[in-house]
C-alpha cells in the first residue's frame, strides 16, 4: 500500500503538527518546574507600589 | 508640565545605580487625558448619527453633516482615538512598571502622542469632507495612512526597546498581549492599506473583487481581535490584578489562552462574508474557526473573574471593581454572541441587521470602554500624585448610568435585529416578500429611540468621568516615580 502525497493529506499532517504544538504548549505551561517562575511572574503588577499610594487593604 | 520627583524616603528599593531615573509618565498623562476627551467626543458623533436615524433632518441638508459620513468619523474616533489613546497610555504605563524600567526613547514616545493626534484630528477634517477610501475601519487616504505607519513603528520602537532594556528576567504577560496587538495591528494596516495615490485625497487600494473583500476583512476582523481584544486584555492582565490586589488566578491559563487567541483570530475573518461571492471553503473556514474563538477568549474572561473571586466584598465600596467585573461579563457575553453570529445559519438571520450593531456596542462600551474606564479611574490618580479620584460617589454614578445604558442600547438592537431579519425573510406562499423594507425601518423606530436613550446615557457617564477628572487633576503637580529596582528572587 503506498501513501500518496496529496493536498488531503498535508492538511491531515498540517492539523496534526498543530494540534501536537498546541498539546506541547499545554504540557510546557503546567509542567511543575515552572510553577515557581510563573508565580514569581504572576506578581509583577503587584510589586510597583507607587509612592503615592497607600499598601493595599 | 514640570514636574516633581518624589523624596526615594519611600520604604521601596529603588535601583541603585539608577538613583534618580524616574518613569516616563508625561507621556502617558497626556494619552490618558486624551483618551477622556476623545472618548466623550466619538460617543457624542455617535449619539448625534443615533439622533440622525430617528430625524433624518438632523443632516440640516449639509452634505458634511449626513450619516454616510460622520458613521466613519465615529468608529474611528471611538477605535483609534478613544480606545487607541487608552492603549497607548496603558501599555506605556504597564511596559515601564512590569519591566522596571523607563521607557526606551522619551522624544520617540512624544513623537506618537503628536503623531498620533495630528492623525486624528486630520480624520476628524477629511472624513466630513467626504475624503475615503471606503474601506471600513480604514477609511482614512494615503497620506494620513502613512502617518499612521510611522507613528505604529516608533510605538514599536519605545515598546519593544522598553521590553529589551528591562531589568527583571521576565516579560510579564500584559505586555506579550500588547506585543501582539502592536506586531499585528502594524502588518494589518500596511497590507490593507496598499492603494495607488491619484492626488493628495484620493487613491485606488491595489485589490479588486473579492480580494479586495477577503484582505479588508482579515484586516476588520484582526483589528477587533488585536486592537480591541487583545491590547484591552493586556490592559486586564495589569488593571484587574492591581486592583483585586493579589496576582492573576493562573498563569498557566493566561499562556495557554495567549497563544491559542492569537493564532485563532487571524482565521475568523471570513464570517464577515458569508453568503457572499467569496469562495464556500473559506467562509467555512472563518465559521470555524470564529467557533474554536470562544475557548480562548473566555480563558481570559475566566481568569479575569477567578481572580476577583476572594474580593466580591469590595464591589459595595469601591467602583472600579465593579466596572472590572462588567467589563469581563459584557466580554464573555460578547465573545459567545459573536460565535454564534459567524454559524452562517444565525448569520443568514442576522448579518444586515441590527444585532450587529448590538453586538459591536456589547463588546465596544461593555467591555472596551468599560476596562478603560476602570483603568483610568485606576492610573490618573497615581499619575497624579493622588490616593484617589476626587469623587467616589460620581464614579459610582458614572458606573450606574453607564451600565444602564448598555442594557437599553444592547437589548433594543438585539430587538431590532432579530425583527428585520424575520420581517426581511418573511415571504407569502406566492413566494413574494411578506413586507417591503421601509415597513421594516418603520417597525424599527422606537427601538432607535431606546438605542438614542442608552448612547446618551453612556455619553453622560463620560461627561461625569470627564468633570471628575477635572476636579482630581487640576490642583496636581505631576508627579515622577521612580523607577523600581531589579525584583530580586522570591
Amino acid at each position: 500500500m503506498s501513501i500518496e502525497l496529496n493536498v488531503g493529506l498535508v492538511r491531515g499532517l498540517l492539523t496534526l503538527i498543530l494540534f501536537l504544538a498546541f498539546m506541547t504548549l499545554w504540557a510546557w505551561a503546567w509542567n511543575k518546574n515552572r510553577k515557581h517562575d510563573f508565580d514569581r511572574m504572576a506578581r509583577l503588577p503587584l510589586e510597583d507600589q507607587d509612592p503615592t499610594q497607600e499598601q493595599p487593604r | 508640565m514640570s514636574a516633581n520627583v518624589l523624596p526615594a524616603s519611600a520604604a521601596l528599593p529603588y535601583a541603585g545605580t539608577e538613583a534618580r531615573a524616574t518613569y516616563n509618565d508625561k507621556v502617558v498623562r497626556q494619552f490618558a487625558i486624551m483618551t477622556v476627551v476623545w472618548g466623550i467626543v466619538g460617543m457624542a458623533v455617535g449619539a448625534f448619527i443615533a439622533a440622525q436615524l430617528l430625524w433624518p433632518a438632523l443632516n440640516f441638508d449639509i452634505p458634511w453633516l449626513t450619516y454616510s459620513r460622520l458613521r466613519p468619523l465615529h468608529t474611528n474616533a471611538v477605535i483609534f482615538a478613544f480606545a487607541g489613546c487608552a492603549l497607548f497610555a496603558t501599555s506605556y504605563y504597564v511596559v515601564q512598571r512590569t519591566c522596571h524600567a523607563r521607557l526606551f526613547s522619551d522624544r520617540l514616545a512624544a513623537f506618537t502622542f503628536w503623531g498620533w493626534q495630528v492623525v486624528i484630528v486630520a480624520a476628524a477634517i477629511t472624513l466630513p469632507l467626504g475624503m475615503t477610501q471606503s474601506k471600513e475601519y480604514a477609511e482614512l487616504e494615503w497620506p494620513i495612512d502613512l502617518l499612521i505607519a510611522a507613528v505604529w513603528i516608533a510605538y514599536g520602537v519605545v515598546f519593544f526597546g522598553t521590553i529589551v532594556k528591562r531589568t527583571v528576567k521576565h516579560i510579564y504577560v500584559a505586555n506579550w498581549f500588547f506585543a501582539s496587538y502592536i506586531i499585528t495591528i502594524a502588518v494589518l494596516h500596511i497590507v490593507n492599506n496598499l492603494a495607488i495615490p491619484v492626488s493628495p485625497t484620493k487613491s485606488y487600494v491595489i485589490y479588486s473583487g473579492v480580494v479586495d473583500a477577503m484582505v479588508q476583512w482579515w484586516y476588520g476582523h484582526n483589528a477587533v481581535g488585536f486592537f480591541l481584544t487583545a491590547g484591552f486584555l493586556g490592559m486586564m492582565y495589569y488593571v484587574v490584578p492591581k486592583q483585586a490586589g493579589k496576582p492573576i488566578y493562573s498563569y498557566r491559563l493566561s499562556i495557554v489562552h495567549f497563544w491559542a487567541l492569537i493564532s485563532i483570530y487571524m482565521w475568523a475573518g471570513p464570517h464577515h462574508l458569508h453568503y457572499t461571492s467569496l469562495p464556500d471553503w473559506a467562509q467555512s473556514l472563518g465559521m470555524v474557526f470564529s467557533l474554536i474563538l470562544l475557548a480562548p477568549s473566555w480563558g481570559g474572561m475566566i481568569n479575569g473573574l477567578m481572580t476577583m473571586s476572594g474580593v466580591w466584598h469590595r464591589l459595595r465600596t469601591d467602583p472600579i471593581l465593579k466596572f472590572l467585573v462588567v467589563s469581563l461579563s459584557f466580554y464573555g457575553m460578547a465573545t459567545f454572541e459573536g460565535p454564534l453570529m459567524s454559524i452562517k445559519t444565525v448569520n443568514a438571520l442576522s448579518h444586515y441587521t441590527d444585532w450587529t450593531i448590538g453586538h459591536v456596542h456589547a463588546g465596544a462600551l461593555g467591555w472596551v470602554a468599560f476596562i478603560t474606564i476602570a483603568a483610568m479611574y485606576q492610573m490618573i490618580p497615581r499619575l497624579f500624585g493622588k490616593q484617589q479620584m476626587w469623587s467616589v460617589k460620581l464614579m459610582d454614578a458614572h458606573f450606574w448610568v453607564a451600565t444602564i445604558g448598555i442594557v437599553l442600547y444592547v437589548t433594543s438592537m438585539w430587538i431590532a435585529g432579530v425583527m428585520q431579519g424575520l420581517m426581511w425573510r418573511a415571504v407569502n406562499s406566492d413566494g413574494t416578500l411578506t413586507y417591503t423594507f421601509v415597513e421594516s425601518l418603520k417597525a424599527t423606530y422606537p427601538y432607535y429611540g431606546i438605542r438614542l436613550l442608552g448612547g446618551l446615557m453612556f455619553l453622560s457617564g463620560m461627561v461625569i468621568m470627564a468633570y471628575n477628572v477635572w476636579r482630581t487633576v487640576r490642583d496636581t503637580q505631576p508627579v515622577d516615580v521612580p523607577v523600581l529596582a531589579p525584583a530580586t528572587s522570591h
